[in-house]
């Protein structure tokens, strides 16, 4: 099995004030927690490549996506992430199945059918993104992220505006998938109920610093 | 329609379309080049680009005539290795036509690519794309629209040129005597009122169907991609 222990250990900019992160996780679900501007998003972005932090080092298993000494900074497009962005960033000239089958080429994904079901995005495969409701917009991106055979999975809000009666379901299946895929998870929402299905591993933001708290 | 009538039309729609096709792929790719990179002297290659909005058609015809006549460097590459005369031929007339109308093309192909936003781009990083299936993939057909209305303007800029073709590759039926210039011609020789009329309302009729053309397949294109 591939090592996807997770490793952070990184300072950057939010405003005037640096943010601090720094933990190890294995191939598992942490969340993390925080006020609004506090810089969850950023910490995301930075893993992902979008931000380049001011020091430190960042790597998944052997392989150093950062690494502010040694000059590494690797493209976004190389460090294999699965990505669902807080405002979902959908391709509007696409329709649901184009989008969620973007980075495929031309090979089967054996959890495509799976992923389809459980956000239950069947009867809307064919629908272009712009007649879908916020809800609708979110599952995609979800899913898009899950589908994308990533060694790491950066979720940024993607229940907010999801159906109550659906939540559950889904949390499930992330932490399923997590399990039988061996992936880090870093799950950033603001609905403690969504933890609590998840994970017992979560994270603060507080005074610029990412704190481990144990329970909510 | 008499014989001189129908040369000149059919002339002004074949040099429409090559030139507008000449300069569709360069277009596409400076417009992008001038929306997503920042490079030193961009302001130089951007004002290059307008530049046939400003300068005197004519000194465009004449600065043709320097560098791609038959005496020229550029002249003689072209016509020892591709066998291509740009003196007095159609395909002169083209070249200019394309000089002319490439502002016309790149401005709104150039304006759309800017509008685009570039969080699709990222997401599509993060998707493990490259530049060119990006470029492929999110930016190319987020400008189609940008695309039709370039080419339609840039063809209907090519169907009215005058200036630069007549300086460069001068007024001969059959060969360069687009519309346009055989309507100078007649204003200049004619004393029928009548015939200058007709062709007036030829040129107006062509520009006229070349639009509406345009515009129903730019509809229909659109609505394919909507319902795809």
């Amino acid at each position: 099995m591939i090592n996807k222990k997770f490793n952070i250990n990184i300072s950057q900019s939010i405003g005037d004030s640096k943010l601090i992160t720094s933990f190890k996780i294995n191939p598992e679900i942490i969340s993390i927690f925080g006020p609004s501007g506090s810089g969850k998003t950023s910490i995301l972005n930075a893993i992902a490549g979008i931000n380049k932090p001011i020091e430190g080092k960042i790597s998944l298993g052997d392989t150093i996506f950062y690494e502010s000494k040694k000059n590494i900074n690797i493209p976004i497009n190389q460090r294999n992430i699965g990505y669902c962005f807080q405002d979902e960033r959908l391709f509007p000239h696409l329709n649901v199945i184009k989008n969620l089958t973007y980075n495929f080429k031309n090979e089967e994904n054996k959890n495509l059918s799976d992923i389809i079901d459980v956000l239950d995005l069947s009867k809307i495969l064919k629908r272009r993104i712009k007649n879908l409701s916020g809800g609708e917009k979110k599952r995609v991106a979800l899913g898009r992220a899950l589908i994308s055979k990533s060694n790491l999975l950066l979720l940024d809000e993607p229940l907010s505006g999801v159906e109550k009666n659906r939540k559950e379901k889904i949390l499930c299946y992330i932490k399923i998938f997590s399990k039988i895929e061996n992936l880090p998870v870093l799950y950033v929402t603001h609905d403690k109920n969504e933890v609590k299905i998840l994970t017992k591993k979560i994270f603060c933001i507080e005074n610029y610093q990412l704190n481990k708290v144990q329970e909510i | 329609m008499t014989d001189f009538e129908i040369s000149a039309l059919f002339l002004s729609i074949k040099i429409g379309i090559v030139s507008t096709f000449i300069i569709l792929i360069p277009g596409i790719l400076l417009a992008w080049i001038l929306a997503k990179k920042n490079f030193i002297g961009k302001t130089i290659i951007d004002a290059l680009v307008h530049l046939p909005l400003v300068i005197p058609p004519v000194g465009i015809g004449y600065f043709l005539l320097i560098f791609f006549g038959n005496n020229s460097f550029l002249g003689e590459f072209f016509y020892e290795t591709f066998g291509i005369n740009f003196s007095f031929s159609w395909i002169g007339a083209s070249l200019a036509c394309s000089i002319m109308s490439f502002p016309l093309l790149v401005r709104p192909i150039r304006v759309l690519m800017e509008a685009q936003d570039e969080k699709l781009a990222i997401a599509a990083k993060t998707l493990g794309s490259s530049d060119l299936r990006i470029f492929f993939t999110i930016t190319l057909p987020l400008s189609y629209p940008g695309i039709l209305a370039g080419f339609v303007l840039s063809f209907a800029r090519s169907i009215g040129e005058f200036g630069a073709t007549i300086a460069f590759v001068g007024n001969i039926p059959g060969e360069t005597q687009t519309l346009p210039l055989a309507l100078w011609l007649l204003i200049e020789t004619s004393n029928n009122n009548y015939e200058i009329m007709r062709l007036g309302i030829i040129s107006i009729c062509l520009a006229f169907t070349a639009l509406l053309i345009a515009t129903s397949i730019e509809k229909t294109f659109l609505r394919r991609l909507k319902d795809d």
